[in-house]
């Protein structure tokens, strides 16, 4: 069957012609069309439009100027803007939001010959560990139903773990490629910030936010973040590099490598099933010749605070945007601010939320104290972070300190949620590039292997990855899908 | 400036304020339970305080770039209609904007 193929195969076959780009999108339509009920990943598809698509890619293969990706389909994030087909951050104050450009990322997909799927679910702008946030729709995690496929970026990960989709784009603030990844047992990767362009994603924390790739294999996630990355001048924090390259994917070798283990990543806080998972497969990576030695980096403590300040802070300038002016309804009230105040109460809980915290941060007299005090934090806890890549290749933890958990288990306890994101906050607090890759299991739910290494060393902890990946591989399952 | 060593729970007033700074009308019941979430997330924030950070400047961005500059080029950019489209209520092809001054 077409989706069950990786996407590395199936631009193998689309290259050699064995199958159009047409065959290979009908097939993941109907599959979603079939079984997306289930699992409520997307938010809105338009076969019509992804059909144009992959003829327009057909095009492109027949013409010999194809991409390595050409005619493979994509998923995208509900944040990351798609000219002419609806845009809505899973929040009623953009539900009916058509925007009127392309995303930078979007854009590359295209000229690359990717096939847009449609949007994929997440939480309400980004904000969120478990996609329960989302204004329209649970999304569930094709290992089991009943549970969370973790979020935010929850629909994007959930259709590639269900062969939805062979690929799909998320974005990660504190963790929201990494963390759902990890729950659904698939490859979900932050790249260094800057080396994906940030243009036309909607903002929510603009020092943290990245677009990322989710795939199957570290090879899909590599293919399509080589074809997502390069400097881009619409991004004035877009890096100056080159894309991220994937020729030396495959030659390096888990002999000699170094990796660290931050004890504030073991122990109490993780729960003691994941433990044992991360425990097994550090001991298979031994076995093959990789050191890992266990090291203190005890600002990693200090992360969900200086997490839960910076990105609110940033999220809060960043929606003022959303006044009712120049998208969104427009909900009379008193005056201007009285209007202006009723069309934000569109916005749901934990936004609001956010935004109290964030202006509260920010407000007169207790800036110094929450803001910058935080960004010292954040400056502390990156020189911590870079001392140890100076003697280590990469920092090896889990993902997520739990697999999967039910569905409303967590939801009446925000301060629960947000300490999901201890493992995976630091690379964005840095800026490093971090993955995560299924490692094996506990209670029969994936549990995810996370790597982080320095700023601009994608490429080397993508090779990291890969050699991880050909020992543990034996372990990959399927979801049990019907 | 405050220390969190005299960490105060925020009153309803101050999240009264805060509502009305961020620009959100609230009930009264979210006002609470935005005082109740705040306060908890506050108390957690005193992790932060006995930390020494002297010596460390703040970071405000991930990775720093500084001087980035643009060519001075026209490029093809949104047309009136399209700048539009989204907009709950436009004139005369501009935005209409909820009345700032009263009659």
């Amino acid at each position: 069957m077409l989706t069950t193929y990786s996407a590395a195969k199936l631009a193998q076959l689309l290259a050699s012609r064995e199958v159009s780009a047409r065959e290979v999108a009908q097939a993941h339509l109907d599959r979603i069309e079939a079984l997306d009920s289930q699992f409520g990943a997307f938010l809105t598809l338009d076969p019509e439009r992804t059909l144009a698509e992959a003829d327009e890619a057909q095009r492109l293969l027949e013409s010999g100027q194809a991409g390595p990706l050409a005619g493979v389909p994509v998923a995208v994030k509900d944040n990351i803007s798609t000219a002419g087909l609806r845009t809505t951050c899973a929040s009623k104050i953009l539900e009916d939001y058509v925007p009127p450009y392309d995303a930078t990322t979007v854009q590359k997909l295209r000229v690359a010959g990717c096939v847009n799927l449609g949007k994929t679910n997440l939480d309400e702008f980004a904000m969120g560990t478990s996609c329960e946030n989302s204004a329209f729709q649970l999304s569930r995690n094709p290992w089991d139903l009943d549970r969370s496929p973790g979020g935010s970026s929850g629909g994007s990960a959930a259709c590639v773990a269900a062969e939805l989709a062979p690929l799909s784009l998320g974005s990660d603030t504190g963790g929201s490629i990494r963390m759902p990844a990890s729950l659904c047992g698939i490859v979900g990767f932050k790249p260094t910030y800057g080396r994906i362009s940030r243009y036309g994603l909607v903002a929510f924390g603009s020092s943290l936010d990245q677009i990322g790739p989710f795939g199957r294999s570290v090879e899909d996630a590599a293919l399509l973040a080589e074809v997502l990355s390069g400097h881009d001048p619409m991004d004035c924090t877009s890096l100056p590099h080159p894309s991220i390259s994937t020729r030396d994917l495959k030659s390096g070798s888990l002999k000699g490598k170094r990796f660290a283990l931050p004890k504030e990543l073991t122990g109490d806080a993780i729960q003691p099933g994941v433990q044992a998972a991360i425990s097994e497969a550090i001991r298979r990576l031994q076995a093959e010749g990789a050191t890992v030695e266990e090291v203190s980096i005890p600002s990693i403590n200090l992360g969900v605070t200086t997490y839960y300040i910076i990105a609110p802070s940033e999220a809060s300038s960043n929606l003022g945007r959303f006044d009712g002016v120049r998208y969104g309804p427009r909900v009379e009230g008193e005056g201007h601010v009285g209007t202006v105040a009723a069309t934000r109460a569109l916005f749901g809980h934990e936004v609001k939320a956010r935004i109290m915290i964030g202006t509260y941060a920010l407000s007169a007299g207790y800036y110094d104290a929450y803001y910058l005090r935080a960004q010292q934090v954040r400056a502390m806890m990156s020189a911590e972070f870079e001392k140890v890549f100076g003697s280590f290749d990469a920092v090896i933890s889990p993902a997520s300190p739990v697999v999967a958990f039910k569905l409303g288990e967590l939801s009446q306890d925000p301060m629960a949620l947000k300490l999901l994101d201890l493992c995976t906050i630091p690379a964005n607090m840095g800026g490093f590039p971090a993955i995560s890759l299924n490692c094996g299991y506990s209670e029969g739910l994936p549990v995810g292997l996370q790597l982080m290494g320095p700023t601009m060393g994608d490429e080397a902890l993508l090779q990291s990855a890969w050699s991880i990946e050909q020992i543990l591989g034996d372990l990959q399952q399927r979801p049990p899908l019907s | 400036m405050v220390s969190y060593n005299e960490f105060m729970p925020i009153t309803f007033d101050e999240v009264q304020h805060v509502a009305k700074l961020a620009r959100l009308e609230l009930s009264e019941d979210e006002l609470r339970e935005f005082q109740g979430e705040l306060n908890a997330l506050l108390g957690h924030f005193q992790d932060i305080d006995s930390v020494d950070v002297s010596g460390f400047d703040p970071k405000p961005h991930a990775v720093a770039l500084q001087n980035v500059w643009a060519e001075d080029l026209s490029f093809f950019g949104l047309d009136r209609d399209q700048a539009l489209r989204n907009a709950p209520k436009s004139r005369a092809g501009l935005f209409v904007v909820p009345t700032i001054i009263e009659e």
